[in-house]
């Protein structure tokens, strides 16, 4: 890009991509997420075939819409997510890369870290996965690692916490 | 009354500092206010009772209201300790709340039409905390108006203290009549005057959204006293509902319009002169104070030390007429339309800008010209605004070709005014696009009917993301997403080349993106 029509005398600066993956049973848990979320649909199509078997053209299309929609987002985008999930730490931020559709990518000083949870969902649980939350002071700053392997995810914690403990302000 | 203990003395506990109530004209306000609330109950009351024959029904309820009220008095008690203000309320369901001093960030001055009467003022005690619930508000809704300033002082020097230790406490003084405490430190600070209000900005206040809501306000309050159900039956609207159907319906829906919009412009004038008549802007350098409202008054602190930018607001309707407005961008405030971080209502844009480089104390961020963020942009405006249209007419194509029907002339007719709107739009759109960074400061502009330019210093960021869809990524463009512990939590810097995105990150803050980040 040629900066001489602005007079803004800005290096173009590029943005290495973060290093690490989630842990591959991710695209497992993604997966069964959408499974899950389908299946009160499907039943109800059940449903309605017994109790009113008449009118088989409608619970056909029904029936392929179901399979339209349910179908990429079980099959293709757990996928295409884990593809684009990346994320990484070092002393003095935190990087992830995250989404399918629309990516993002985010990263957050130490210093203004507030919190660091964990989250497992039962899902989670059954895989022996976590996600990690960093939130700092900002609404919008919350940065999420995703389905990291629980023993990654208990050291990420625990290393994030210990840095953050150092860092002073959090600039609220 | 308490004066608050002089901050000089030991930090005793908070358990030897007595609770006190609030002022005993609160006796007369409460049971008003309590009247006032339920009016429409009361009211409902007083007419059946009346159809009954037991007019004392309305009476009792009165009398009920009244207790409550002077009850509220009785069961309010606050007490401001050298390390915690708390407060207990509550007649049912009792309440205590506690703020350590530490946490306050804004102390705001109320002043209802009832307590400016009586000389009474409410003081707000805000800690910055983003939990929009209400009942949870610190609010001492009746002291004295002179022991006020002296109480805001003290309350906002020990939060200042604890924060920067190094700054000499502060002994403020005020005028009670205004509430602008006039600052005494190392020498007298003096007291700039930034704005004041101008009767003619009033002129503004028709192109603002409020216009139409005060107009739904009126008829929600109509509404309420049953008195819409009386004007829908009445002669007159029937009368008019029989003239409409001999002029002809739009002629009618024209003269509505019509009718309406000047309805809408009166109320939002008064509106306007109501909320921000007397409006002063001042600086002591430390603090901005922003003192508005005709009949009743409002006293906002907005401490510099959390100051963190400005956002000039430039909607559609008012960039038309030359006007927009101004609001601070501050850390620990709670925001919201009216919220206490607004500096200018809709005034002309030379003065607001004038305002705004005085509160940033650096005209280049207001001056700066902003960097366009190019023809993909542009084409991203247009695709956006034209799609949903193109898709529209499609569909309606389709229906009609289906239907075998001829294409109505009205319908072409919205179609055309409506692509010359679109294309307007996606033009206006585009051109509010654009960045710069200027001293240490993000500048971002985007927005048509909402434009806003955003200020924003470099140390009030504390994160970013870069965003990009699938038709962003395809075009080439990425959305940079400042985030803020201050003002909206999140500033956007849309649709920019995306080989720009990280190189502006590096500009705002030199060094965030790490060990990552390639040269």
């Amino acid at each position: 890009m040629d900066d001489s029509d602005t007079g803004h005398a800005s290096t173009v600066v590029m943005m290495r991509e973060p290093a690490w993956h989630p842990s591959p049973k991710a695209r497992l848990l993604w997966a069964a997420g959408a499974a899950l979320m389908w299946l009160p649909v499907v039943i109800a199509q059940v449903v309605w075939v017994v109790v009113a078997p008449v009118a088989p053209v409608w619970h056909l299309v029904a029936a392929a819409a179901t399979v339209v929609l349910a179908g990429p987002h079980i099959g293709v985008v757990p996928f295409w997510r884990y593809r684009v999930h990346r994320w990484e730490i070092d002393d003095t931020a935190v990087y992830t890369r995250s989404g399918w559709w629309t990516q993002e990518r985010r990263i957050a000083p130490i210093s203004r870290i507030q919190t660091v949870d964990t989250e497992r969902g039962p899902l989670d649980r059954w895989l022996g996965l976590a996600t990690v939350t960093v939130t700092t002071a900002s609404a919008a700053g919350a940065v999420r690692i995703a389905a990291l392997d629980r023993d990654v995810a208990d050291e990420t914690v625990a290393r994030l916490t210990a840095l953050a403990a150092t860092a002073e302000a959090d600039a609220t | 009354m308490t004066v608050p203990p002089p901050p000089e003395t030991e930090p005793r506990p908070d358990e030897q500092v007595p609770w006190s109530r609030l002022d005993g004209r609160m006796l007369l306000v409460h049971p008003i206010e309590e009247l006032l609330r339920l009016l429409p109950v009361l009211v409902g009351t007083v007419i059946l009772g009346t159809a009954q024959g037991n007019p004392f029904l309305g009476l009792a309820v009165a009398g009920v209201l009244v207790t409550v009220g002077l009850l509220r008095w009785f069961t309010t008690t606050y007490r401001i300790g050298p390390v915690h203000v708390e407060l207990r309320r509550g007649l049912l369901q009792r309440q205590e709340l506690s703020v350590p001093r530490s946490r306050i960030r804004s102390v705001d001055v109320e002043q209802r039409v009832l307590h400016r009467l009586l000389g009474l003022a409410v003081v707000k005690i805000g800690t910055g905390q983003r939990s929009g619930d209400d009942r949870n508000r610190f609010e001492l809704a009746g002291l004295p108006v002179a022991a006020v300033p002296a109480l805001r002082a003290a309350l906002l020097a020990v939060a200042r203290e604890t924060e920067q230790s190094s700054e000499t406490r502060t002994t403020e003084t005020g005028n009670a009549a205004t509430g602008n405490a006039a600052t005494g430190n190392a020498g007298a600070r003096a007291e700039r005057e930034l704005a004041r209000f101008d009767p003619r900005w009033v002129r503004y206040a028709p192109f603002s959204a409020t216009g139409l809501a005060g107009v739904a306000a009126v008829a929600g309050a109509l509404f309420q006293f049953e008195l819409g159900r009386r004007i829908a039956e009445s002669q007159v609207v029937r009368r008019g509902v029989e003239t409409v159907a001999a002029i002809g319906p739009i002629v009618a829906l024209g003269v509505l319009l019509v009718a309406v919009l000047a309805v809408a412009s009166v109320a939002a004038c008064v509106r306007y002169l109501l909320v921000y008549g007397n409006l002063r802007v001042t600086d002591d350098g430390r603090v901005l104070r922003i003192g508005r409202g005709l009949l009743e008054t409002r006293h906002t602190t907005l401490d510099r030390a959390r100051l963190r930018g400005v956002v000039v607001r430039e909607p559609l309707a008012l960039r038309l007429v030359g006007a927009a407005r101004l609001d601070a961008v501050m850390t620990g405030v709670e925001t919201g339309p009216g919220g206490s971080s607004l500096v200018l209502p809709s005034a002309p844009e030379q003065e607001v800008r004038r305002v705004a480089a005085e509160v940033l104390t650096d005209p280049a961020p207001v001056d700066v010209p902003l960097r366009a963020h190019g023809p993909a942009a542009r084409r991203r405006r247009y695709v956006r605004t034209l799609g949903p249209l193109a898709v529209a007419v499609a569909v309606a194509g389709v229906v009609l070709r289906l239907t075998g029907r001829p294409v109505p002339v009205p319908l072409t007719i919205v179609v055309s005014v409506l692509l010359v709107a679109a294309v307007a739009l996606a033009q206006d759109r585009y051109r509010g696009l654009g960045h710069a960074v200027v001293r240490g400061r993000l500048v971002a502009r985007s927005g048509s009917v909402d434009r806003q330019r955003v200020h924003l210093d470099a140390d009030g960021v504390i994160g970013w993301t870069v965003r990009q869809t699938f038709f962003q990524r395809r075009s080439g463009l990425a959305t940079v997403v400042a985030a803020t512990p201050a003002g909206a939590g999140r500033y956007e810097v849309v649709d920019l080349p995306e080989e720009l995105a990280w190189s502006l990150v590096d500009e705002v803050t030199p060094g965030m993106g790490g060990r990552w980040m390639q040269r």
